[in-house]
C-alpha cells in the first residue's frame, strides 16, 4: 500500500511535470524528489551505532541561476541494531563479563535542511541527457531519539547477578541544528527529470550520552556521519 | 589653527597628568569623519556637514576633512553643503558608540542644474577601527526582536556573552562585568544583595533599564580601552533613548496561560511525597489547624493561575527644544508552584530621560532609573532554604501563603545628570553627577522564633507562628566624572578623565538553620543596621586611538585606587583572641591599606582587505575586592541561639569567615590582576554576510580564595582553623575561541549566529609564596606581655571585656607562645601535608601598613602554607552559542489587498532563537579508579515568535505568539555523578528502594527550566 502510494505520487509528478521545461532561462524553475540513502557513523557516534538506512526523503528545489539551487529538504534515517546490543560489561564483584541478551538500542532522526547546491559551470541543468557535478552546503535541524533498552543493570552489589534487573528503557532526544557539505552529480534523463546522486558529511550538535560500563566513555558530542544518496528528481517551470 | 589644536592637545596632557583623574566616563558617543571633494575629487575646504536632528556639523579642512565628534548613537540625516554647489543630503547614517563612522561628499557645481542630491548611506558591515572584540545590538534590531525580554538576553545572543543565563564572558562571572548606563557605572561589587550570591564575592548585579528604553547595547567580551576598569571579564554599555521632535507611545500587554509550567506530575500527586498524600482519606483532607481553623492540606488550583506582564513608553517634546523619555514596565506572572505567591507582589521598573538642549554646543541629560519589587521572606538563608517553592520530600508542601518571616522590599534609584560641551567641532568634555541608591529591608519581623509546627501525622509542615529573621541593608553611591575627548590631529583622537566615587553602604542578615540550633549572620561593616563603610573610590586614563592609513593603534593607560576606610586591623589574626561576635566587633581598627594599580591596553586594527580587518590586542586589567571581601563577616552560632544575657551578637559565637586588610595578601595592594591578549577578524565575505572570529587567552592572577588562617595559641595549642578570610593565591586562565556570523536585515531576512568554544578554563596553584592555602600565626611572648592578647572575657556594662592576665600567666603563656615558635622554626614542615612552607616572618614588617597596623602587630608572627601545584576545572562550559533568525514581510507582501493595513501575508514577523551549551565540568571517579573531569549534559533550547502587524490611521497594532522552549526539551544539564558516566542513568537505579516504592521521586526537580510554555500579547504603538 505503502509503495503504492510513493508509485501513484512519482507517476502524478512525472506527468504534471512533462513539457513543462523548455528553453530558455532555467531560473525560477522548482522541483520535487525524493531519494534514498545509507549513512554510515563517523568518529564517537560509530561506537554507538555503525550504519543506518534511510528511509523516503523528499527534497523541494528551487533553480536560482544555471549554477545555485537551494533545497529544502525533509528526511528519515533508522540507526539499529546499537553497539550496545552487543557489547558487555565487566561486573566488577565476580571479574566476569556480562551481555544484555534483552538489549535493543536504535536511533531516529528527522532532518529539516535547507541546502545551497553550487553547480560546476551550469550547463547541465534541465537540459536532456546533461549532467552536472556540484558542491552542496545545508544546514537546519536533527531531530534525533536514541532508544535504548533491556540492559542488566551493573550497579549490583550482591552476587549471582541478577540478570532480569534491567535499567529503565532511556532515550536521549533533542531537536539540534546541524550542517552538512558535500558532492554530487544531478544527470537529467529528459528535460524535466533527473536523477541525482550524492555524498555528504553530516554534522549534528547533539549528544548521547556516555556508557562508561559498556565502553562507551564520555558523552558522544558532536555526532558524526556520511550519507550516499541517491534519487529522482522532477521540475517544474516558473 | 595648529596653535589651538596644541592648546587642546595641552589640556587633555594636563588634565590627565595633574588632575590625575579618571574616568569611568564611559563612552557614550561615535564620530563621523570623511572627505568633501567635487566633482574632479578635488578637496573643497571650507564645506560644512550637519547633522540637522541633533545640531551637530563639522568644517572641512585644507584637505577636504571634516570630523563631527559627540555623536549620540542613532541613525541620522547628513548634509555637506558650500556655497556655490549643490547640497548632498546622506540619509540613515548609523552611529555606534566609540566607532569612527567614515561618510565622503563629492558636491556638483550649482551651475549644473541639479536638485538637492539625496543618498542613502550603508554603513560597512566590517568596522575597519575596531581594535576589540565588541558586539553591538542597536533599538531597530531590539524592536526586530520582541521575544527578548531584558538586556541580559539580547546580550545572551552575542558571542562570548554566557546563553545559559550566569551573565558570564568568556567563562569569566558576571560579577566580574562592569555596566554603564550613558556613560555611567551602575553596578557595582559593592555589597547589594550579597546574601543571594555569598560565594566568589558575588554582589548581585543591577542595571535596571527597561528593554524599550535602550537606543543602543552593546558588549565588549575582550579588549577594553582604558577608559573602562574595576573589571575582569567584560564591559557592558547601554546607551538609552532620547525623546524626540514628535510624540510617540507604545504598550505591551502579554499573557501567559494557565497550565502546568513545570516538569513532572502535578505536585499534589507528585512521587516526591513519598505516598504521605493521602487524597482518598477524608480525615486526612478534612484536618484542621486548631490554632487557625485552617485546613490543613488544602489542595489549590495552581495550573490555573495565568501570568500576565504590561510594558510601555512615552516620549516627544517637553518644552523648547527638550525631550522626555519614560517607560515602565510591570510583572505579574504566575507562580509555577504553590508557594508564598501565586502571583509575582508588587514590582515596578521604570527609566526616563529629560534632554535639554543649553545653548548650540551643549546638551543637558538627565536620567532615573528606578526598581521596586516586594517579595516574602522566607526565614532563612538561601542554602538553608525553606520553602518558598515545595522543595526535597515535598514536606513544605502545604505552608500557608505569605510568610511569618515578614516582608521584603527592594528598592533601587539611580538618578544621573550629564552635562555635554562641544567645545570646537573637535573637542568635547562631559560631566556627570550620579547618585546610585539600592535599600533592602524587611517588614514584619517576628520577636522570636517559634518551632515549625507539623500535621497529626509529623510529616507536612503547617508553618509557625513566629520567625525572627531579616534582611537589611542599603547602598549609597555618589559619583562625579569627567571626560574630554579631542580630535587633536587627523590622526590622533585623544581622550582623558576621572571619576571619583564616595560609597556609603551596609548590609544585615540573619536567619536560623532549620533545626533552629544555629543562627546565622553575615554583614557588611558592623552587624548594627545602619553602620556603614565609607571608602573611597577613584579611576583615572588617558587614551590616543591614532589612525594611520587604515592602521588603528589604539593605546592608554589606566589607574584605578580605592582607600579611605577603618577596618579592623587584622580581623583574622585576632581571631583566636576575640573569638565571638561581640568582642570580634570591639577589635582594634585603623585605615584600610589603599589597593591600587596600572593597567596599560594596547589594540591594534588594521584593514587586509576592502572588507576584511584584524585587529590584535593586549591588556592589563584590574579589578577591586568586592566590598563582602573587603568589609564582610559571618558569623554563626555554636549550638543553639545562647548567649550572654544583654550583651548583643554574643550568641553569635563560631565565626565562618570575616575579612578585611589581610596583610599577607598581596590583593589588598592590587587588587586582581588580568592580562588578556587576542587576535581576531571580521570578514565581510559575501553580501552583507559577516564572519568574526576571535582567540582569546585571560590569564587572572591573584584571584580571591578563602584562605583559613590557624592560630597557634598558647593557652590551646594549636586551636585549628580560627576563620577563613579572604586572599589572592590563585590563578584562573582561560582560553578559547570566538566566533559569529551575521547578516544584516535585507531581502526581507537577517540571522546571527554566535559560539565560543572554551578549551580551557582552570583555576590553579602555583605552587609558591603567591599561592597561599593557609596561614599559621603566632603570638610571641612580647604580644603575650602586651596586653592585647587574652584568653578570658567577662561581661560588664552590657558588654563582655577582656579579663587581663596575671603576671604569673603572662609568664606562662609566654614561655609556651615562645616554645610553639621555636618548634615551628626548627620544623617548617610540621603542619603540612602537601606543598611547602614559608618561613616565620614577623607581622609587623610586612611592608605597606599602616602605622597603627605595624604597632599592633608588634610581636605577632606568621607563616604561609601553599599548595602543590594543580589544576581544579571549574564551572566554565566548554561549548555554548546561540543562533537567532528574523523574517518580516512587507505590509504589502503577497497577492490580496490590504486590510488594516496590510496584507493577508504582509506584515508578518517572525523570530526563531536557538540556544545550546554543553555541561558544566566536575570530577568523577572512573571505573578503573582515577579521578577524572567530566561535563554535564548538554541543553538546547528555541524559542519562536510569530507577530501580524495592522496598522489603524496612525496607531500600529501587533499582535503576537511566543513559544518558549519549542521543542519542549529537557535541561539536564544538573546531573552529575558516577551513575550518570558509568551507566548513563539520569533516572534512579532500578534496585533503588525509594524508587521502588514511590517511583521516580525526582521526576519534577531533577531538570531545570520549564516545559513547552505560550505566550500570547498585543502592543499598541503610535
Amino acid at each position: 500500500m505503502r509503495n503504492g502510494i510513493l508509485v501513484g505520487f512519482a507517476a502524478a509528478l512525472l506527468l504534471l511535470s512533462a513539457g513543462t521545461v523548455y528553453g530558455g532561462g532555467v531560473a525560477g524553475s522548482w522541483g520535487l524528489g525524493t531519494f534514498l540513502d545509507y549513512n554510515r557513523s563517523i568518529f564517537k557516534l560509530k561506537d554507538w551505532y555503525e550504519t543506518g538506512r534511510g528511509q523516503a526523503g523528499v527534497v523541494f528545489t528551487y533553480v536560482m541561476s544555471p549554477r545555485t539551487s537551494v533545497e529544502m529538504e525533509f528526511h528519515r534515517s533508522i540507526f539499529e541494531n546499537g553497539a550496545l546490543e552487543d557489547r558487555a560489561f565487566t561486573w566488577p564483584i565476580d571479574g566476569r563479563d556480562y551481555k544484555s541478551p534483552d538489549a535493543v538500542s536504535e536511533m531516529r532522526i528527522s532532518s529539516f535542511l535547507v541546502n545551497a547546491v553550487v553547480r560546476r559551470g551550469g550547463g547541465g541543468i534541465l537540459a536532456k541527457e546533461k549532467y552536472s557535478t556540484y558542491v552542496t552546503v545545508g544546514a537546519g535541524f536533527y531531530d534525533y531519539k536514541t532508544d535504548v533498552s533491556g540492559l542488566i543493570f551493573p550497579g549490583q552489589r550482591e552476587a549471582p547477578l541478577d540478570k532480569e534487573l534491567v535499567i529503565e528503557p532511556f532515550s536521549d532526544t533533542r531537536t539540534a541544528l546541524g550542517a552538512n557539505v558535500g558532492v554530487g552529480v544531478e544527470a537529467f534523463v529528459f528535460d524535466n527529470i533527473s536523477l541525482d546522486v550524492r555524498a555528504r558529511y553530516n554534522l549534528l550538535l547533539g549528544e548521547l550520552r556516555p556508557m562508561e560500563a559498556w565502553g562507551l566513555e564520555g558523552q558522544t558530542f558532536p555526532m558524526q556521519f556520511l550519507n550516499a544518496r541517491g534519487g529522482i528528481r522532477f521540475y517544474f517551470k516558473k | 589653527m595648529c596653535r589651538l589644536r596644541f592648546l587642546t592637545g595641552a589640556v587633555v596632557v594636563l588634565f590627565a597628568v595633574f588632575f590625575a583623574a579618571d574616568a569611568i566616563m564611559a563612552a557614550t558617543t561615535g564620530k563621523i569623519v570623511g572627505r568633501v571633494t567635487d566633482e574632479k575629487g578635488e578637496p573643497l575646504p571650507g564645506a560644512s556637514v550637519a547633522i540637522e536632528e541633533i545640531r551637530l556639523g563639522g568644517t572641512t579642512d585644507a584637505d577636504g576633512f571634516y570630523v563631527i565628534v559627540s555623536v549620540t548613537p542613532g541613525q541620522y540625516k547628513l548634509t555637506a553643503s558650500m556655497v556655490g554647489y549643490h547640497s548632498v543630503v546622506k540619509e540613515q547614517v548609523g552611529i555606534r558608540v566609540d566607532f569612527t563612522t567614515t561618510v565622503d561628499f563629492q558636491l556638483r557645481e550649482t551651475e549644473l542644474e541639479l536638485e538637492e542630491m539625496v543618498v542613502v548611506a550603508e554603513r560597512p558591515p566590517v568596522d575597519p577601527d575596531k581594535t576589540d572584540s565588541r558586539y553591538v545590538v542597536t533599538a531597530e534590531e531590539i524592536e526586530r526582536t520582541p521575544i527578548l525580554r531584558n538586556v541580559t538576553e539580547v546580550l545572551e545572543l552575542e558571542p562570548g556573552y554566557a546563553v545559559d543565563g550566569s551573565g558570564a564572558i568568556r567563562g569569566w562571572v558576571a560579577s566580574h562585568n562592569v555596566v554603564y548606563v550613558d556613560g555611567v557605572p551602575v553596578s557595582g561589587r559593592d555589597g547589594r544583595g550579597i546574601g543571594g550570591g555569598w560565594g566568589d564575592g558575588g554582589e548581585r548585579q543591577w542595571y535596571g533599564v527597561n528593554l524599550k528604553a535602550v537606543q543602543e547595547v552593546s558588549v565588549i567580551t575582550g579588549g577594553m580601552n582604558a577608559e573602562y576598569g574595576n573589571a575582569q571579564a567584560g564591559v557592558i554599555q547601554i546607551v538609552t533613548r532620547d525623546g524626540g521632535a514628535q510624540y510617540h507611545g507604545e504598550a505591551e500587554y502579554r499573557m501567559t496561560p494557565a497550565g502546568k509550567k513545570h516538569w513532572g506530575e502535578n505536585v499534589y500527586d507528585a512521587p516526591e511525597l513519598r505516598g504521605n498524600a493521602k487524597w482518598n482519606d477524608p480525615s486526612w483532607t478534612s484536618e484542621v489547624d486548631p490554632e487557625t481553623g485552617n485546613l490543613v492540606h488544602p489542595r489549590t488550583n495552581y495550573t490555573d493561575w495565568r501570568g500576565h506582564y504590561l510594558d510601555g513608553f512615552l516620549s516627544g517634546p517637553l518644552f523648547g527644544q527638550s525631550s522626555f523619555f519614560a517607560s515602565a514596565r510591570h510583572l505579574r506572572d504566575a507562580a509555577v508552584l504553590p508557594g508564598p505567591w501565586r502571583t509575582r507582589p508588587a514590582n515596578l521598573r521604570t527609566t526616563a530621560k529629560l534632554t535639554v538642549p543649553a545653548g548650540s554646543n551643549m546638551k543637558l541629560r538627565i536620567g532615573w532609573m528606578y526598581d521596586f519589587s516586594e517579595g516574602i521572606n522566607n526565614g532563612r538563608l538561601s542554602r538553608y532554604s525553606f520553602p518558598n517553592v515545595i522543595r526535597g520530600p515535598g514536606r513544605d508542601l502545604f505552608i500557608p501563603d505569605g510568610s511569618v518571616a515578614g516582608e521584603e522590599k527592594q528598592t533601587d534609584n539611580m538618578i544621573y545628570g550629564v552635562i555635554t560641551h562641544t567645545i570646537s567641532p573637535r573637542t568635547f568634555y562631559e560631566v556627570s553627577v550620579s547618585r546610585y541608591g539600592s535599600r533592602t529591608d524587611t517588614s514584619g519581623v517576628g520577636n522570636k522564633t517559634t518551632a515549625v509546627r507539623t500535621d497529626s501525622e509529623g510529616y507536612f509542615y503547617i508553618g509557625r507562628e513566629d520567625v525572627w529573621a531579616f534582611k537589611v541593608g542599603e547602598q549609597n553611591r555618589f559619583g562625579l566624572k569627567a571626560d574630554l575627548s579631542s580630535q587633536m590631529t587627523r590622526g590622533h583622537f585623544a581622550k582623558t578623565g576621572f571619576e571619583f566615587m564616595t560609597f556609603e553602604n551596609w548590609w544585615t542578615w540573619t536567619g536560623m538553620t532549620p533545626g533552629d540550633a544555629k543562627r546565622d549572620i553575615r554583614y557588611i561593616g558592623q552587624p548594627e543596621p545602619g553602620e556603614a563603610v565609607t571608602p573611597k573610590q577613584f579611576g583615572a586614563y588617558v587614551q590616543d586611538k591614532m589612525e594611520f592609513e587604515g592602521l588603528i593603534v589604539n593605546v592608554g593607560l589606566r589607574y584605578d585606587r580605592m582607600w579611605g576606610q577603618d577596618v579592623q586591623l587584622l580581623p583574622s589574626f585576632t581571631s583566636g583572641w576575640y573569638n565571638a561576635m561581640d568582642t570580634f566587633i570591639q577589635a582594634p581598627t585603623g585605615p584600610m591599606r589603599t589597593i591600587e594599580g596600572w593597567s596599560p591596553r594596547l589594540g591594534i586594527s588594521h584593514p587586509i582587505t576592502a572588507r576584511s580587518s584584524m585587529h590584535f590586542y593586549y591588556g592589563r586589567f584590574m579589578m577591586l575586592p568586592s566590598f563582602r571581601q573587603q568589609f564582610g563577616s559571618h558569623w554563626e552560632t555554636a549550638s543553639g541561639p545562647v548567649g550572654i544575657p544583654g550583651v548583643p551578637w554574643s550568641h553569635f559565637n563560631a565565626k565562618d569567615e570575616s575579612y578585611g586588610a589581610n596583610v599577607i595578601s598581596p590583593v589588598w595592594d592590587h587588587g586582581h590582576p588580568t592580562n588578556s591578549f587576542e587576535v581576531g577578524t571580521d570578514w565581510n565575505f559575501v553580501s552583507d554576510y559577516v564572519f568574526s572570529l576571535a582567540a582569546f587567552y585571560k590569564s587572572g592572577h591573584l584571584q580571591s580564595t578563602g584562605i583559613w588562617h590557624d592560630a597557634v595559641d598558647p593557652v590551646t595549642g594549636r586551636t585549628g582553623a580560627i576563620g577563613g578570610t579572604y586572599g589572592s593565591e590563585r590563578t584562573e586562565d582561560v582560553k578559547g575561541f570566538e566566533f559569529s556570523m551575521r547578516k544584516g536585515f535585507s531581502n526581507y531576512f537577517s540571522f546571527r549566529a554566535a559560539m565560543n568554544l572554551e578549551w580551557l578554563e582552570a583555576i590553579h596553584w602555583l605552587g609558591d609564596l603567591e599561592s597561599v592555602a593557609s596561614v599559621l600565626v603566632y603570638p610571641d611572648r612580647s604580644f603575650i606581655a602586651s596586653g592585647k592578647y587574652h584568653k578570658e572575657w567577662r561581661a560588664a556594662g552590657g558588654r563582655r571585656e577582656p579579663v587581663p592576665l596575671t603576671a604569673e600567666e603572662i609568664k606562662t603563656l609566654g614561655d609556651k607562645a615562645e616554645e610553639n615558635l621555636q618548634k615551628v622554626r626548627e620544623n617548617v614542615d610540621a603542619f603540612l601535608t602537601s606543598g611547602g612552607a614559608g618561613p616565620v616572618q614577623p607581622a609587623w614588617e610586612v611592608e605597606g601598613l599602616t602605622d597603627e597596623a605595624r604597632q599592633y602587630l608588634q610581636g605577632i608572627w606568621f607563616q604561609k602554607l601553599w599548595f602543590s601545584t594543580g589544576n581544579i576545572f571549574t564551572r566554565g562550559r566548554r561549548s555554548q552559542g546561540s543562533l537567532q533568525m528574523f523574517f518580516a514581510s512587507p505590509l504589502d507582501y503577497g497577492p490580496g489587498a490590504q486590510y488594516a493595513g496590510a496584507t493577508l501575508f504582509g506584515g508578518i514577523n517572525a523570530n526563531l532563537i536557538y540556544r545550546i551549551y554543553t555541561g558544566s565540568k566536575f570530577n568523577y571517579i572512573k571505573l578503573t579508579g582515577a579521578n577524572t573531569p567530566a561535563r554535564r549534559p548538554l541543553h538546547t533550547e528555541a524559542d519562536l515568535n510569530l507577530q501580524k502587524h495592522f496598522r489603524f490611521g496612525d496607531v500600529n497594532a501587533d499582535v503576537f505568539v511566543e513559544v518558549f522552549n519549542l521543542f519542549n526539551q529537557q535541561d539536564a544539564s544538573g546531573i552529575t555523578g558516577t551513575d550518570y558516566m558509568w551507566w548513563g542513568l539520569q533516572q534512579p537505579r532500578p534496585d533503588d528502594a525509594t524508587y521502588l516504592n514511590y517511583g521516580d521521586v525526582s521526576d519534577r526537580s531533577r531538570y531545570i527550566g520549564n516545559p513547552r510554555i505560550t505566550h500570547v500579547g498585543i502592543r499598541l504603538s503610535f
